[in-house]
């Protein structure tokens, strides 16, 4: 029993980060009917522009300077970078039939992979980490400083989210945009405008997933289309275009790999989330928060 | 009629002398399967660097038989596809008279039907999957030990340090699942329980779930086959989820990036290791400083694996007396070179022995050899 809950927790922070991948995957889907195969290059590219800050060009004596400071200036280039992308491509890709899209997103993806990889070499990297290693014990639950960190980061980060989209003009505007793309036109939302933010938006949020787990897992240039595929499974899953539903199945998603992997088996651990992807596909296509 | 015989002999006494010069400035290619880029790039790196070493010496010294040596790397990228592309590009394109490689147990095993089918000798320097050696090994070499070695040297180790309940966390391909097999037998020969196993996709980077399992088990050691990345996973995140079991096993517990990246978590881990470059004998400490002149770090046991490579092949094609393929696999069944660790012979499955490898303690950073063992003719 002791282990189910610590193996739930541990399962819901890396359950946080694919949230927070979906979330910004579910934004470009949703809004602008784009499968964007290169979305998990910005979770990396949030790492490698983080990590080039916080220990290629330490400015600071401290580490933990070093590293927020990475983290912001990371967040932030990534966003930038995509606000660019968004210009220079998928400006041109909205209102192409979906596969059009999709194939230029996939050789978009290939080209970001292998350019990280021209730029910072292919050795494994790793972010500063200014957290202890040794743990906080709470009962049954052993708590690593680093992902309290990011529980607590994904937690306000969503708490933002919501309250951006809830309480803000631009905010009503997403959502009238994605409901319906003619109205929230005719009735004159500049549909460009809304689609720069919720693309920067969501490579944000990929960044800030990104660098949260390079300050724990070591870094490398090709992770992205992994953390791709985790987040159409956690978008699928919850139901595309619902932002509850990627929270939901981002997090649940994390639960199930932890328990299946501890309890049933090491070695499929990433088949059970794929296993839940068919048989939701078969009985349950819309997602659990989707609509019919 | 005698004229245009005669003729023909002189066209063909020039062709041939021709023919001789012009090969005697063409070089002896050695193609290299390693892992250039992917997780394990760093190893298949180094590798490289110490292969380079071996033929700038060899090739100063006037190359092997009046010609020089070339070597001719491809990225294998531990993944097995990839090497046989690669080793298939050496052979047919590059017309190579040898392969070294490959890295990975997984890519050594899809290159070798490449290496028979062609009939090309093949030998690895860092593959210890035992199944290699079992079989079809008419072309295959390898000049490492085997996880089985291993596991038949460390086995009474473990014992002596009063080892009982131990878990196997290692990588899911050949290597890995080899490792658990052969020391999870040895282990048990010796009286100890082997309570679970760990199998990690290469892509999994948080291994913490089965860190948390096995501190839960209540076990005092893991054994380990990791890369790089995951070596530093396993050891920063056992020190966050509390472990306290001691952490042992083959793979990069004491390469550079493992130091840079795991820090002070690294220490106190156990490594199963062919080489360290604090050996001290003539041929290591001015390998050593070669090698750390020209790329400003330590070798590694990759490294000392790419010179070992090298210089056996090249010992082989000297005693061939020729750059054929098949030659060369006869001249290298008669090998006893004596390298870095020690001295290197093949029995009749092409199974190097008799040479040493180590088990070291990481210590602030530097790999300390607790023993020395020395591998029998199997």
């Amino acid at each position: 029993m002791e282990l189910a809950i610590q193996l739930t927790v541990q399962g819901l922070i890396i359950g946080c980060s694919y949230a927070l991948i979906a979330i910004g995957l579910t934004m470009i889907f949703g809004l602008m009917d784009i499968a964007n195969f290169a979305h998990g290059e910005f979770y990396v590219l949030g790492s490698y522009f983080a990590f080039t800050v916080a220990k290629m060009f330490t400015l600071f004596e401290s580490v933990i300077a070093n590293y927020f400071l990475g983290f912001i200036v990371g967040t932030f280039a990534t966003i930038g970078f995509g606000v660019i992308l968004d210009r220079l491509i998928f400006k041109r890709l909205r209102g192409e039939p979906l596969l059009t899209a999709t194939m230029a997103t996939i050789g978009l993806s290939i080209f970001l992979a292998n350019s990280i990889q021209a730029i910072w070499g292919h050795w494994p990297r790793q972010m500063p980490s200014p957290f202890g290693l040794d743990p906080f014990i709470w009962g049954p639950v052993v708590m690593p400083p680093v992902r309290l960190f990011v529980l607590v980061v994904t937690g306000l980060c969503i708490a933002i989210f919501h309250f951006l989209l809830r309480h803000t003009r631009l905010g009503k505007a997403v959502r009238a945009t994605f409901q319906n793309r003619e109205s929230a036109a005719l009735v004159g939302i500049e549909i460009d405008r809304v689609y720069r933010w919720s693309f920067a938006t969501g490579a944000g949020m990929a960044a800030i997933a990104g660098i949260m787990l390079a300050t724990f897992m070591p870094m490398d240039p090709v992770s992205g289309g992994f953390a791709t595929l985790k987040a159409f499974i956690v978008v699928i899953l919850g139901g595309m275009g619902t932002f509850v539903g990627a929270i939901v199945a981002g997090l649940g998603l994390g639960v199930m790999e932890a328990l299946g992997g501890g309890f049933i088996a090491s070695d499929y651990k990433d088949g059970f989330g794929f296993l839940f992807l068919i048989l939701f596909l078969l009985f349950r296509p819309q997602g659990i928060f989707g609509e019919e | 009629m005698r004229k245009l015989r005669g003729f023909l002999v002189l066209v063909f006494a020039v062709a041939l002398v021709m023919g001789g010069t012009a090969l005697g400035e063409e070089t002896i290619k050695i193609g290299m399967v390693q892992p250039l880029t992917g997780p394990v790039s760093f190893g298949g790196n180094t590798l490289l660097n110490g292969a380079r070493l071996a033929v700038e010496k060899i090739n100063d010294a006037g190359g092997v038989l009046g010609r020089k040596l070339e070597l001719v790397p491809e990225d294998g990228q531990c993944v097995p596809p990839k090497s046989v592309n690669a080793a298939e590009k050496l052979i047919v394109r590059d017309k190579v008279s040898i392969i070294l490689g490959a890295y990975c147990s997984s890519s050594s095993a899809a290159v070798k039907p490449v290496t028979n089918k062609y009939r090309v000798p093949q030998i690895t320097g860092v593959s210890t999957s035992s199944k290699l050696t079992e079989k079809d090994t008419e072309w295959f070499f390898r000049a490492q030990g085997t996880s089985a070695a291993y596991a038949n040297a460390i086995g009474p180790m473990l014992k002596k340090m009063g080892l009982k309940r131990m878990v196997f966390l290692v990588i899911n391909d050949d290597w890995g699942r080899a490792v658990a097999a052969e020391f999870g037998r040895a282990f048990k020969a010796e009286g100890g329980k082997v309570v679970e196993t760990f199998i990690f996709d290469r892509k999994e980077k948080d291994l913490s779930i089965y860190l948390t399992k096995a501190r839960s088990l209540g076990v005092d050691s893991i054994v380990t086959a990791c890369y790089t990345p995951h070596c530093i996973a396993i050891a920063k995140q056992a020190r966050e989820v509390g472990l306290k079991a001691k952490i042992l096993g083959e793979g990069a517990w004491t390469t550079a990036p493992f130091y840079r990246g795991a820090g002070a978590a690294g220490d106190g881990i156990l490594g199963f290791v062919e080489y360290v470059y604090t050996l001290d004998n003539a041929m290591n400490r001015a390998f050593v400083a070669k090698y750390k002149a020209r790329h400003n770090e330590n070798p590694t046991k990759y490294s000392a694996a790419g010179h070992t490579l090298v210089n056996i092949a090249a010992q082989a094609i000297q005693r061939a007396g020729s750059a054929d393929r098949k030659a060369i696999r006869d001249a290298l069944e008669k090998t006893n070179y004596d390298g870095l660790v020690g001295n290197y012979r093949f029995n009749q499955v092409h199974q190097a022995y008799g040479f040493d490898i180590f088990i070291t303690k990481n210590e602030g950073g530097v790999p300390k050899v607790l023993e020395v063992v020395r591998i029998k003719k199997p």
